[in-house]
């Protein structure tokens, strides 16, 4: 019975996650002749002839050249669900009296979870929605026939894992695990029907938040060769034009928008502290320490904003001394006591829902009380 | 017990220096905080300031300094302040962000 990693095997299992993130993240072309072989393989195992192995530019590209074909007559079997009950190999049940439930639950959780969640939640789940949401009827029906090559490698990883450290498995099961492993090494997303398999090709361009969510504020986050793929800032899929066209955002369309994730990038893209003004957000409270403002959003929580004025004058500030007088009041001391040609720089902080003066938000942002905020020299 | 504020730091005066913490050593400098994108530094040229850093239960660090015969704060965009000696933590101004919303109607 195997109870615990050693070191060695520990470093290992993070070797592994890492080479297989890597692979699930890759933007390199596919090696199509492998992903070929991997495939074949895989319909002579189940009793197939060797299909004909088509490549598409992306994962939309193979369901639309899939219409395509069906248009044109040709009518085939879908084959996904044979491949994973017939390869499927019955795996967990070797797991036990071989390997510790403790240990197996740590790699479940580590190894397989962080793969399932990484690739398949983030990615694979992402490409899903967005194929779910653009197709519609029999060609949205495609995606019950698909096997996510990398993007679900989690299983086979694991169960590979497994052996490494000393389960023992068939020697059929082994060559049907080593099926898998193979495919999701060499294949993005399949589809796969009788005769014939639809092969996508990786994306060209992938960026990721530093929690693997699909992240870019630029520019797609995950795009193909020909132009499909899916804008998503954290994780959020939103339309190309909030990313690709930032003046399409206005203080209208975030008020519009129904979704509050969505409605949270837009603000974000806007610029907090300029949809806080521009879409006039109450003032709660004006003191000395500056002046506090607050936004009610629909499903989603108000936004608390302080603004406040630096202490020391800057030569490359946007505020004259005159303005900033005008617009903190009494939260302006330090342009009062400086130079008629002083410029000052103003910011905005972000505060919890409940802050009920902007000094109580001040002292917040310094994690103290407002009664234990009162700096004796501020610059 | 006063505090100080430079920019996004503030300097409180505290009575003593946790047991806990651990003193970092001085290498001539010490920084008490870098600025967002122009590199600016809040920071200390005193070879007698300590630096100490306690570690918390959610992972974050808190940090004092002992300044036994006081120092200068300098930062390029602000006024130099000097501090009296005595025992100080260091805050860094932080943002407030949202949790994740929940129950959101697709």
């Amino acid at each position: 019975m195997i109870t615990q990693l050693t070191k060695k095997q520990e470093q290992r299992m993070q070797e592994v996650i890492q080479h297989w993130l890597s692979v699930g993240r890759s933007t390199q072309p596919i090696d199509r002749e492998q992903a070929t072989a991997s495939i074949t393989a895989m319909y002579r195992a189940i009793g197939k002839d060797a299909p004909a192995v088509l490549f598409f530019s992306s994962p939309m590209m193979c369901i639309l050249a899939w219409g395509a074909l069906r248009s044109a007559g040709v009518n085939r079997g879908q084959l996904r669900d044979q491949l994973r009950d017939q390869l499927g190999g019955q795996l967990g049940g070797q797991l036990g009296g071989q390997l510790g439930d403790q240990l197996r639950d740590q790699l479940r959780d580590q190894l397989w979870g962080q793969l399932r969640g990484q690739l398949r939640g983030q990615l694979g789940g992402q490409l899903g929605d967005q194929l779910r949401g653009q197709l519609r009827g029999q060609l949205g029906d495609q995606l019950n026939n698909y096997c996510g090559g990398s993007h679900w490698c989690a299983w086979e990883v694991f169960y590979d894992f497994c052996n490494e450290i000393g389960v023992n498995y068939t020697k059929d099961q082994r060559e049907r695990l080593y099926l898998w492993m193979t495919q999701s090494q060499h294949c993005h997303w399949w589809f796969p029907y009788d005769g014939i398999v639809l092969v996508s090709e990786r994306p060209t361009t992938l960026s990721v938040d530093d929690r693997g969510r699909l992240h870019s504020t630029e520019t797609q986050a995950i795009g193909y060769s020909d132009g499909w793929g899916i804008h998503a800032v954290h994780g959020v899929r939103v339309d190309a034009d909030i990313i690709e066209n930032k003046a399409s955002i206005t203080v209208e369309r975030i008020a519009k928008e129904q979704n509050a994730e969505v409605r949270r990038v837009m603000i974000e893209l806007y610029g907090a502290p300029k949809y806080l003004l521009d879409s006039g957000a109450k003032i709660i409270n004006h003191d000395q320490a500056g002046i506090l403002y607050r936004k009610d959003i629909l499903d989603d929580e108000a936004m608390v904003m302080v603004r406040v004025l630096n202490s020391t004058p800057e030569p490359d500030g946007v505020m004259m001394r005159e303005e900033a007088i005008a617009v903190f009041g009494d939260a302006a001391k330090a342009a009062i006591n400086a130079p008629e040609d002083a410029r000052f720089k103003e910011y905005m902080i972000r505060v919890p829902p409940g802050m009920r003066t902007a000094h109580e938000a001040v002292a917040w942002t310094f994690g103290l009380d407002a009664e234990e905020y009162h700096p004796a020299i501020e610059s | 017990m006063k505090t100080y504020r430079q920019g996004d730091v503030l300097i409180r005066q505290v009575n003593e220096i946790p047991s806990q913490a651990k003193a970092k050593k001085n290498v001539g400098r010490i920084v008490l905080a870098y600025g967002e994108v122009t590199g600016h530094a809040h920071a200390i040229a005193e070879p007698q300031a300590k630096e100490f850093t306690m570690e918390q239960a959610d992972n974050t660090v808190r940090r004092f300094l002992e300044v036994a015969s006081g120092a200068d704060v300098k930062h390029e965009e602000h006024a130099t302040i000097q501090l009296p000696p005595g025992f100080y933590e260091i805050i860094q101004q932080r943002e407030y962000t949202p949790e994740a919303i929940r129950n959101v109607a697709d």
